[in-house]
Parts: C-alpha cells; sequence; structure tokens
C-alpha cells in the first residue's frame, strides 16, 4: 500500500468536469466541497436512467436493483472507515449526523453531566449540542488549543472527568487544519466511561481512516466533501450502540410494527432512516468511495502533504501574509487560512476570483474560534484535494500580490 | 494561469473613488446627537455596521456610521450616509438595493451583494428604532 506509486494528477483531473472544462479555474475550495469525478455523476446518472424506483419496498426489478445498489453502499463506506456495513447510516451529511448523535446521545443526561467540545469545532459540532444542553440540562465543556491550534491534551486530560459522558471532537479543523489526536481524545474518554465522536467531514477522503484503530465510538461525514453528490452523509457508530440508541426521525422504513398507538422499530441501520432516502445520491457516494479506495487515501494523503507544504512555504514568504495553525504541515490536512495585513478577507476573495481562483472567505461557521482567535471579520481560507496542483498555489500567490497592489498594502 | 487583459472586473469593482472612501471615511465615527441608531451584522461574514441617524425637521441633517467590514461594505456605508442628507424617513424606506448600488457606483456581484447593502439594511433598521 505505501509503496504505490505518486498521483497522476494531470490524468486524474480530467475526471472531474469543473477542471477539465476549464484548466485555468484554480479550485482551492475543497474544505467546502470538492469536486465530483465522471464515475459518481455516471453512476447516479445510472439510476435515474435505468432502475429509477423506491428502495425495500418494490416487487419488481427496477425496485430490487435499486435497492441492492443502495445497499452495497454500506459495504463500500464502511471499507472507506474500517467499519462493517451494518453500522453505516445514511444521512444528508455530517450536520444531520451530528444533529442525531446530539440528540440521541443527550437524552438521558442531565444537571451533573458533561459534554466536551474542542474549541476547533464547526457550528454543526457545537450548536447541536448547544440546544441538547439547554433541553436536558446538562454543562458544555470546551477543551482549549495551544498557541498553534493545536489541541491541548494535558488540559484536555484534567477537563474530561467523571461527569463526561460525551466528547465530540473534529478530526481536522476546517479552518486551521488541524490534526487532532481522536485516538489520544477517545482513550481520554473511555478512561471515564464517556463516549467519543468525531466529526471527519475534512478528513475522510484525505487522511486514512480506521475507527476501529482510533478505537472511537461515532464518526460523521459528508458526501460532498469526499467527491461525492451534495446532500449525502454518513452516520458510523459502534452495532453495539446503534442498538441502544432510540431513533430521531419517524415515518416510513424505520418501523417495524405500527399500532394506532405505538410503534416498533426497525433494525439499526434502518432505524435511523426514515422516508425514502436520496437514492441517487447514496449511490453516487458509493462510487465516490470506490473512487477514493481505488486511487488509495494514503496515495492522496502523500500528494496533500507535498503540496500543503509547498503552500505554506509560499504563503510563508509574502510579506503581509499571517499564517494560522500548526507550522508544521505533518500536523495539518488540507484547510489553509491565513490574512493579508490591509486586505479583507472578502475583498483578497473578490480580487482572487478575478484571476480564477477560487478560495473561501469569512468565519467559516466556526465564530467561536474566530472569535477566541481575534479574528472575528474571517480569514481566507485555500483548501486542497487529490486534483489539487501546485500551479494552484502559485496562482494562489500572484492573486495576493494584486490584492495588496490595488490595497496599497 | 490566464492571460487576461489588464483591465478587468476587480479593477473596475475597487475603483480609486471606493478605496479612498474605504481608507478615509468621511462619516464615520459615533455622533453626540442622534435620533435613531441600529447595529447590524452580516451573518455571512461577522462585519459589523451601526448607523446615528439626526433628523432636523423632518429631514435627515446628518447620519453617521461605525464598523469594521470589507471594502464594499465600508465604502458603501460611508456614500450612503453622505447621500442620506435632507432625505425624509419615507424616502430612505422607499430605497431599494438598486438605488444602494447606484449610490455606489460600481458593479457587484451577487457574491458581494450583502456587503454593498449591509449599511442600507442597518439605515432602514434604524429609523423603525428611537435612540
Amino acid at each position: 500500500m505505501t509503496n504505490r506509486p505518486p498521483l497522476d494528477v494531470r490524468r486524474l483531473r480530467q475526471d472531474f468536469p469543473l477542471l477539465a472544462a476549464d484548466p485555468s479555474l484554480h479550485y482551492l475550495d475543497s474544505a467546502a466541497s470538492s469536486q465530483t469525478p465522471v464515475q459518481v455523476l455516471e453512476a447516479m446518472d445510472n439510476y435515474y436512467r435505468h432502475f429509477r424506483a423506491n428502495v425495500h419496498r418494490g416487487m419488481y426489478r427496477a425496485s430490487e436493483t435499486a435497492s441492492v445498489r443502495f445497499e452495497e453502499v454500506r459495504r463500500k463506506a464502511a471499507d472507506l472507515i474500517g467499519a462493517h456495513e451494518e453500522e453505516i447510516v445514511f444521512t444528508r451529511g455530517t450536520t444531520e449526523s451530528l444533529n442525531v448523535l446530539a440528540i440521541a446521545l443527550t437524552r438521558k443526561l442531565g444537571p451533573g453531566d458533561e459534554v466536551c467540545l474542542s474549541a476547533l469545532e464547526h457550528h454543526a459540532n457545537l450548536v447541536p449540542w448547544q440546544m441538547a444542553a439547554k433541553v436536558r440540562g446538562f454543562a458544555l465543556k470546551v477543551l482549549p488549543l495551544d498557541t498553534e491550534g493545536r489541541l491541548d491534551l494535558e488540559a484536555a486530560r484534567t477537563l474530561i472527568g467523571p461527569r463526561t459522558k460525551v466528547v465530540s471532537v473534529a478530526h481536522v479543523s476546517n479552518v486551521l487544519g488541524t490534526i487532532v489526536p481522536v485516538q489520544e481524545v477517545a482513550a481520554l474518554a473511555h478512561a471515564q466511561g464517556a463516549l467519543c465522536v468525531v466529526d471527519a467531514a475534512q478528513s475522510v477522503g484525505h487522511l486514512p481512516i480506521d475507527v476501529r484503530r482510533l478505537e472511537i465510538d461515532f464518526l460523521a461525514f459528508s458526501g460532498h466533501k469526499a467527491l461525492g453528490p451534495t446532500g449525502t452523509g454518513v452516520l458510523w457508530g459502534r452495532k453495539s450502540l446503534l442498538d441502544g440508541l432510540e431513533p430521531v426521525f419517524y415515518g416510513g422504513d424505520m418501523i417495524q410494527e405500527v399500532f394506532w398507538d405505538r410503534a416498533t422499530w426497525n433494525e439499526t441501520p434502518w432505524k435511523f432512516e426514515a422516508g425514502t432516502p436520496d437514492v441517487g445520491g447514496i449511490i453516487g457516494l458509493g462510487a465516490a468511495c470506490d473512487y477514493l479506495r481505488l486511487v488509495g487515501v494514503e496515495v492522496i494523503r502523500r500528494h496533500e502533504l507535498e503540496l500543503l507544504a509547498y503552500a505554506l512555504d509560499k504563503l510563508r514568504a509574502v510579506p503581509g501574509v499571517k499564517l494560522l495553525g500548526p507550522a508544521r504541515a505533518e500536523e495539518r490536512s488540507g484547510a489553509i487560512s491565513f490574512s493579508v495585513a490591509g486586505v479583507h478577507p472578502h475583498d483578497l476573495a473578490t480580487v482572487l476570483d478575478t484571476e480564477n481562483v477560487a478560495i473561501r472567505a469569512g468565519h467559516h461557521c466556526a465564530m467561536p474560534l474566530l472569535r477566541d482567535l481575534g479574528l472575528i471579520e474571517g480569514t481566507a481560507r485555500a483548501s486542497l484535494h487529490l486534483y489539487s496542483v501546485p500551479e494552484d498555489i502559485d496562482a494562489l500567490i500572484t492573486g495576493i500580490a494584486k490584492a495588496q497592489k490595488i490595497f496599497r498594502v | 494561469m490566464t492571460a487576461e487583459p489588464i483591465h478587468d472586473a476587480s479593477e473596475e469593482l475597487y475603483r480609486e473613488q471606493l478605496l479612498d472612501r474605504y481608507r478615509e471615511p468621511q462619516h464615520r465615527g459615533r455622533p453626540e446627537r442622534f435620533d435613531h441608531s441600529h447595529r447590524e451584522l452580516n451573518v455571512t461574514c461577522g462585519d459589523t455596521c451601526e448607523v446615528f441617524v439626526r433628523f432636523d425637521e423632518g429631514h435627515v441633517g446628518e447620519a453617521r456610521f461605525e464598523g469594521r467590514g470589507c471594502a464594499i461594505s465600508m465604502a458603501a456605508a460611508d456614500l450612503l450616509m453622505e447621500a442620506m442628507v435632507g432625505k425624509s424617513a419615507t424616502e430612505i424606506s422607499a430605497l431599494t438595493e438598486a438605488d444602494m448600488l447606484k449610490i455606489l457606483g460600481v458593479p457587484v456581484g451577487p457574491a458581494r451583494l450583502k456587503c454593498a447593502t449591509l449599511a442600507l439594511k442597518t439605515l432602514q433598521k434604524a429609523l423603525l428604532e428611537q435612540k
């Protein structure tokens, strides 16, 4: 596996319609949403053209084919993260997965209990817990960062205590790019009898993930950040834990038997999937998982790491640019946040757009983190994926110089 | 790399007049006297704008703003405050996004529309609130 050759990025870029159609486009916003390869589009198209039917209920061939293709995505997604297929719950994305967990895991919590989050969290791994805390009366604790934006494990050791029932952390920060040592966090949680939830929106497809090796309990990710279609996602949980949780959404497909005054639930994972799922989207997600596995996530990581080091070096050399997050590329993944003195991030993004460089500017749905960093006006963020090339970084550098010229800084 | 000519959209958007307003606003700062004020947040980026309006006999005598944001939102606020002097509350309430873009005088794409109209939104809400 580790001896696999480096990526043939030039060839692989031809799989991505937007990049193939416009070779001058420098797409540096994969942390917001990745591009989608034709293999994914074809898988979805195939469903809509050849076996477009609902799943799990039709007694005819199209529905049977749809059900088989839909169900086999559980194995594809499971293989990508080292899980078992019956542990894969399909959702609309990381946000929905985390909302489900924040409700389902806190039903029995109350005053005196605590849930710990890291200071890196995206709003999607903060607000659902805040709301649950309001309803149930438990307390939220925030695990702090060190000066480089890394999780302070020593502080975490003291904050995660006997009152802690759940520790929910991002695997990779969507703002700072920091890789959080989730295995250590999970060990701290388990030592106190707490569960460990991982928001893997920024890591699936970028870092090799094996949920058994990480010894975590739940994991959430989105299809659209991992080469799949928008509106698809996964909630993974250990089978025994999912079995013990009550569903959050109710309706068709998730039930076993219904009476006028009560109902019983379907088995895991279906009891968490109320209503007709995004069949075409999930089939597309399966193709995305295949694509990532075929290319090899370790190979992708090696490519991104090389490019990340190149980008950090280049950006560091630009006067007025301040980089956020860990200094060492090895401690980071995909996202590179920075500020340019005298140029507001939005203005920078607009100028870069005229150079056909697509970046993200703003608070990246992590307002508390940016407030902590004293950067409430936001940051500029460039982010990578397997199709990113050094020319994208060069164009970014050129665009920054242009913005500095316009703003005379 | 694209081989675009020097003349491009960013040069049109960031005209000198607009950048001057951003660097050296003429109507910035909280005044001592005002009748209406309101503070608004641009949720997409965290930019803030606060406006203060004083009426003299039914017409704006002075309008000023405070805030933090990008060149577009801050220049728009400064130009809007200037354009409001002499206007009635009814006239201000009737202003549209198109009017705001006319005052700003540069082409603004959909991605920056919220920046360009933050001050107008703030001003119109201010009129609904007493000091």
